[in-house]
């Protein structure tokens, strides 16, 4: 399998703190691959470096086998960049982006994105300023797709869009991609959009990559143990987090389980359930336990960081 | 990529050209009515008014020329990159399939073409304005100077005023690329430009070709050659120089040094002077000079905006998101 991104102990270092530290990591290429951690991780540092927007302090970033330095044509060609802040020329028609789209890319298609943006009904003539937010996230993925990239970089694409848009962007993004083989490479704090496009899932937290892989084999790889708070976990087992509410406790491990006392029941966790488990554990290890501020409160599904009623 | 650097500035350019066809018409104006009131009859009260009222609207105006170069750099110069930075349209553009340094190029010239068409078009209404209206009008704003070599004429005619544009637009584009940030390129570029104007105006003009020395007649004053010319040469104030013929022994103070001392001696600064062969006189640059300065001053302008384009162009390939 090829690889369309590869990135070996790359780091930025910003003026007093690393936004992305030893990051290694592979796309393959076809795939979609997704970005996921909480704001401040260090996705759009990573995806920044992709596009050649900036440069490493440290480690290296390759791009189809060829190291991203910013100011090479050979690797703008290749690479579609949406910016998470979505920038447009606020005063331009849509017409106008395209036209810049056609002038800037030697490989534009014009004639798809122009079916493109008339299948969404988003007038040619109207200023990108006027359009509503998820128009204007059309109108840069259709910069984007319209040059006909190798390798897709979308920093959070859906953010801040209604459900109705997102559908309709992740829609116009997989049917083309899916037509042309592009490598997609897109990040989200959202687990659950992320869920049903992604082949693989990439957990980014505290500018470090926590763990990355296809997502059958990260739901595969690990398991929830819930038992009694008082019991002690079977042992030999790589917890990842550790959660506490009232007298139950819920271990997100990795690996085989062996096989645990009666008290322990084992379940197949879902996808939001690892990330969760890794995001929890970034920096400082295990979730330190919740003290249980309201001991009256009997279920064990009441949110751990809810006060007791008042 | 012209058709993009065209489109992201047309407006601030046509704002650009908008204010400088004003000023012209407003300089058409003023020396239309001069014209019609400056004639052999002695003129009415009213007409006295109104030639005063002119002669106010051509300070104004003489002080917006001199200031236009710097107007046109920090409007089409500052926002150029810095613009594009607090938009974050820079990341757009560095996206597609063009580098860094074609988008920077491709901007600094059409923008900048377009600060020099706009500054050379208004220099020959400024050539018209100040040959009628200077005599009259000069006097007022600047003192006891008259011709196209006076500093703010000079300033305002001829090649200079596209060198100082040239110049001013290219520190705009400079800053805003180093400061990303317009507000800060702006305040830079008026304080750099004012100053390099001062600067230029009354130590690196003077110089720029070879003064012409007339020494005082015995009894210390000056003789006239010079200022009885029609075309009245740039009075550079009094000075020093050593006796043509003089043989100067390397290492000996400048005559300047030596006729300062002279002078401040209680008795015998004449005979102190004769006696070190130095002489005291006016300087001035002639009103003939007024090509060669027009020239050296554009080309150091010029030599300046050429190595501000090139730190730009660095500025922009080493930026990091």
């Amino acid at each position: 399998m090829t690889t369309a991104l590869e990135t070996v102990g790359l780091g930025r270092r910003y003026r007093r703190r690393w936004g992305l530290r030893d990051c290694t990591l592979r796309v393959p290429t076809g795939s979609i691959t997704g970005l996921v951690g909480p704001n401040g991780a260090g996705k759009s540092t990573l995806l920044r470096l992709a596009a050649g927007l900036s440069r490493p302090s440290a480690g290296t970033i390759s791009v189809f086998g060829r190291d991203v330095r910013p100011n090479s044509t050979e690797h703008l060609d290749r690479i579609g960049y949406f910016d998470q802040v979505r920038p447009l020329y606020e005063g331009f028609r849509v017409e106008e982006m395209l036209t810049f789209g056609h002038r800037l890319n030697p490989s534009w298609d014009d004639t798809a994105a122009r079916q493109w943006l008339a299948d969404l009904d988003i007038p040619l003539r109207e200023r990108v300023g006027h359009l509503s937010l998820g128009q204007q996230a059309q109108v840069a993925l259709t910069i984007c797709m319209g040059k006909r990239p190798d390798l897709l970089i979308l920093d959070e694409p859906v953010a801040s869009l209604d459900p109705l848009a997102r559908r309709q962007l992740m829609q116009t993004l997989l049917s083309t991609v899916a037509d042309r083989g592009t490598t997609v490479f897109l990040s989200s704090h959202i687990v659950s959009e992320l869920e049903p496009v992604c082949d693989n899932l990439i957990i980014l937290s505290s500018a470090r990559v926590q763990i990355s892989g296809t997502i059958e084999s990260l739901v595969a790889d690990h398991r929830l143990l819930v038992g009694p708070v008082a019991g002690s976990p079977p042992q030999g087992m790589e917890v990842i987090s550790e959660s506490r509410v009232a007298r139950q406790s819920t271990l997100l491990v990795r690996g085989t389980v062996p096989t645990a006392g009666p008290t322990w029941q084992v379940l197949e966790p879902n996808l939001e359930e690892i990330v969760l488990g890794y995001l929890g554990t970034a920096g400082t290890g295990p979730v330190a336990p919740v003290t249980d501020a309201a001991p009256e409160v009997p279920t064990a599904s009441a949110p751990p960081t809810d006060g007791g009623p008042e | 990529m012209i058709w993009l650097a065209w489109r992201r500035h047309r407006l601030s350019v046509l704002i650009m050209v908008g204010l400088t066809a004003a000023l012209g018409l407003w300089m058409a104006y003023v020396t239309h009515s001069y014209d019609g009131l400056v004639s052999a009859r002695i003129p009415t009260p009213s007409e006295v008014a109104q030639l005063s009222d002119l002669q106010n609207q051509s300070t104004v105006i003489a002080l917006l020329l001199l200031f236009l170069p710097c107007l046109i750099g920090v409007v089409l110069g500052a926002p150029l990159i810095a613009g594009e930075y607090r938009d974050r349209t820079n990341r757009l553009a560095w996206t597609q399939s063009i580098s860094r340094t074609r988008w920077t190029v491709t901007k600094w010239w059409v923008v900048g073409l377009a600060s020099v068409v706009l500054a050379a078009a208004l220099v020959p209404v400024a050539q018209w304005w100040s040959g009628r209206t200077s005599l009259q009008f000069g006097v007022s704003l600047f003192g006891f100077a008259f011709g196209r070599i006076q500093p703010h004429t000079f300033a305002v005619t001829g090649v200079a005023p596209v060198a100082y544009t040239l110049f001013a637009f290219a520190l705009g584009v400079t800053l805003g690329a180093l400061l990303r940030r317009t507000a800060w390129a702006v305040v830079g570029t008026v304080v750099i430009y004012g100053l390099l104007a001062l600067l230029m105006a009354t130590t690196i003009r003077p110089v720029l070709a070879p003064q012409v020395f007339v020494p005082f007649a015995e009894g210390g004053t000056a003789s006239a050659p010079l200022t009885s010319d029609p075309q009245y040469p740039w009075d550079l104030g009094a000075g020093f120089r050593f006796a043509p013929g003089t043989r100067v022994p390397a290492g000996s103070p400048s005559a300047s040094d030596i006729g300062q001392r002279c002078v401040n001696l209680p008795t015998g600064g004449p005979a102190c002077l004769a006696t070190h062969r130095v002489q005291i006189g006016e300087a001035y640059q002639p009103a003939d000079h007024y090509w060669a300065l027009q020239w050296r001053e554009s080309a150091l302008y010029l030599g300046l905006a050429v190595l501000l384009f090139g730190v730009a162009i660095l500025a922009v390939r080493r930026m990091r998101e």
